[in-house]
């Protein structure tokens, strides 16, 4: 089993023995192979009324060792067509930006990124609604945002692809 | 030895087989789920622990226990609704859901709720956000244990956890609560957080017997109905007839799950520092006060914020409020995680008589005697303050949020304990505030929110989209989207919610 210790690994041992007594509707988590507790493995049911309803993505949640005070990383596994997910699958959300502020992107407020009290059910949740209402001022996959941006067609078609890839894979 | 699982199909529909084993084969769950809910196992799709189960492996290869939940999602998922089968009624959050009979649509607590919740008395953001910081309260919020030590604490809130887990669920889910304080302490959290709460909402309301238990926790907060109090309040008649959620959105009704939130003025506990027992005592009222008020019965609050001394004295009568703060003085564990608090034990170290206080049990016991309560409250209104008389009712006010309430006043928050941290709210700052505070509209988000009940289906839904949308349509009207055809669609598609309705307008998605 995992040989997580600590503060950190306890608050995510209640939180995963949490999400699956009551499992939400729209993930479902669990460890991930090795058995860590830091490597946490997702599947996000894409949201209704978006075109990655009917989707199956596979996710990992990457927690750090010094989780809670630093954010875990989310990638996806399954193929992500996403203005706000790296080709690398890895997603860049504001709450999973480590806290304080960033010289680089100085529009985020303390308030949007991380923060030790967020859980992991937020999170998921926060990139679930992520998937319908991407940002566009923060673009990873370029391509993807300037699809959303002027070819909205186009964006929905490509991700109905990834949409019955999933299925696929299942 | 026979297993049971338990599937999950949608937040309305939930089931549980029986097998023999789990070693049994995902097939073999499949077939036995065909027999039972006629879905072909072709279209079965089974998610457990973030994997999809594979026919060839055994349910014990995955790690399942007795018990265990398992997501069932039917696979032919074309555009039409993949997560709901026909036969069930559809998720009323699901914006592309057809009206559907709802289980008790005429009992709708939320739908007069909200817009009643614009009562005077939202607190300051500001102030919220500051008491939200407080390692007091953020260790209160994601712990669990305090959450569940306080259900148990109160009979009848345990009796309706137990009753309906979801409910038991909304109360001590860390994140629901967490992202309730959020909401109250940031605008845009509050935004966001509104699409969640549609969803709990309609999970509430489709939970066989969770209206019934809604009503019931109403009727007996009635009990601290007064009238007198400007802001306190319970059940109306009115409350029922205006359930459709298509009343106005700012009708002045009472509603006690909207009633707490008149902050208190800055407590004598913060103001007058550490060396005052008087001080301590005001602090530890509020606790007695307000801690068992679990189901959102903060003391009652006039408008000017101090708190309604005959209403606290009618609460103090009550049977019900006795029982619980008799359960919690006799619960030496639960005083001791309070004090376990790193705030609380700050101030301690500053206050030795107060420490002294609290580590006696008989004295702890004394103190939450309602004559003694009483006695405090009658004192701090001849002090001409109201001391740390929210004190945890905040707390209480809280509880309600699991039932979506809207947050209490920051000073409620600090008025347990002393947090030195927090800057005691001026007397100005801590009068009740208007519903537009500092540019955060309130009126039009809860406005939202009722849009969002306004979209349960109700039995008069023969109404036209236009009719039933007439409040929202005039919104975006003045907002200045001229075209009614469009406006309807999108009111349609986002279920009444104009936050939403904009954006897919603006959007154009």
């Amino acid at each position: 089993m995992s040989t997580g210790a600590g503060y950190g690994a306890e608050l995510l041992r209640r939180q995963l023995a949490d999400l699956n007594r009551n499992p939400p509707d729209t993930f479902s988590v669990g460890l991930g192979e090795d058995e860590s507790i830091y490597n946490w493995e997702l599947m996000i049911m894409g949201p209704e009324s978006t075109p990655y309803e009917g989707g199956f993505f596979r996710a990992n949640l990457k927690f750090p060792e010094s989780f809670p005070n630093m954010p875990p990383e989310m990638i996806f596994q399954s193929e992500m067509w996403h203005p706000n997910v790296y080709s690398s699958g890895k997603v860049c959300i504001s709450i999973l930006h480590p806290p304080g502020t960033d010289e680089h992107n100085p529009q985020e407020t303390a308030e949007e990124r991380w923060r030790p009290i967020i859980g992991v059910e937020q999170i998921v949740l926060s990139v679930i609604s992520m998937l319908s209402d991407p940002n566009d001022e923060s673009a990873a996959n370029l391509d993807a945002a300037v699809q959303w941006r002027d070819d909205r067609k186009g964006y929905k078609r490509k991700v109905r692809q990834t949409v019955e890839k999933s299925q696929n894979d299942m | 030895m026979p297993v049971s699982v338990n599937l999950r199909v949608n937040a309305n529909e939930r089931f549980s087989v029986t097998i023999d084993s789990i070693d049994i084969l995902v097939s073999g769950l499949k077939t036995v789920l065909e027999t039972e809910k006629q879905i072909a196992v072709a279209e079965q799709r089974l998610i457990y622990k973030g994997r999809v189960l594979k026919d060839d492996q055994t349910l014990s290869s995955y790690g399942f226990g007795d018990g265990d939940t398992i997501h069932l999602v039917r696979g032919t998922a074309r555009r039409s609704e993949p997560n709901s089968p026909p036969n069930t009624a559809a998720a009323s959050s699901s914006p592309s859901s057809a009206p559907a009979p709802a289980p008790a649509p005429s009992a709708n607590p939320f739908a007069s709720g909200f817009p009643s919740a614009s009562a005077p008395g939202m607190p300051n953001p500001d102030q919220m956000r500051a008491a939200m910081r407080s390692p007091m309260m953020q260790q209160m919020l994601s712990n669990p244990e305090i959450m569940q030590s306080m259900i148990n604490m109160n009979p009848q809130l345990r009796a309706m956890a137990d009753q309906n887990p979801q409910i038991r669920q909304a109360l001590q889910d860390p994140a629901m609560l967490r992202q309730m304080a959020e909401m109250a302490s940031n605008p845009d959290a509050m935004a966001q957080a509104q699409r969640g709460m549609e969803l709990q909402m309609s999970q509430m309301e489709n939970m066989p017997g969770g209206m019934d238990a809604m009503r019931r926790a109403f009727s007996e907060m009635g009990a601290f109905d007064d009238p007198t109090a400007g802001v306190g309040g319970g059940p109306t008649p009115s409350n029922e007839s205006n359930a459709n959620g298509d009343g106005p959105a700012n009708t002045p009704m009472v509603n006690p799950w909207s009633s707490a939130p008149a902050p208190a003025p800055a407590g004598n506990a913060n103001a007058n520092g550490g060396g005052n027992p008087m001080a301590g005592f005001g602090g530890l009222g509020g606790l007695g006060a307000g801690m068992p008020g679990m189901p959102g019965m903060t003391p009652p609050m006039n408008p000017d914020g101090t708190p309604n001394v005959d209403a606290l004295s009618q609460m103090l009568d009550n049977p019900m409020f006795n029982a619980a703060l008799e359960q919690m003085s006799s619960n030496p564990a639960l005083m001791q995680q309070m004090m376990n608090n790193p705030m609380m034990q700050e101030m301690t170290r500053s206050n030795p008589q107060m420490a002294a206080m609290m580590n006696n049990p008989e004295m702890m016991r004394t103190m939450m005697n309602p004559q003694m309560l009483r006695a405090a409250i009658n004192m701090q209104r001849q002090m001409g303050g109201s001391g740390g008389m929210g004190g945890m009712g905040g707390l209480g006010g809280f509880g309600g949020m699991g039932g979506l309430n809207i947050p209490p006043s920051p000073s409620a928050w600090n008025g347990v304990g002393v947090p030195p941290a927090a800057p005691p709210p001026t007397p100005q700052q801590s009068s009740p505030q208007p519903s537009t505070i500092n540019g955060l509209d309130f009126s039009n988000l809860l406005q939202n929110f009722n849009g969002a009940s306004a979209s349960n289906p109700t039995p008069a839904s023969n109404q036209t989209p236009e009719e039933r949308y007439a409040r929202q349509l005039q919104s975006l009207n003045d907002m200045g989207f001229g075209d009614n055809a469009a406006n309807i669609g999108a009111l349609q598609a986002t279920n009444g919610n104009v936050n939403r309705a904009v954006e897919r307008l603006l959007g154009g998605s």
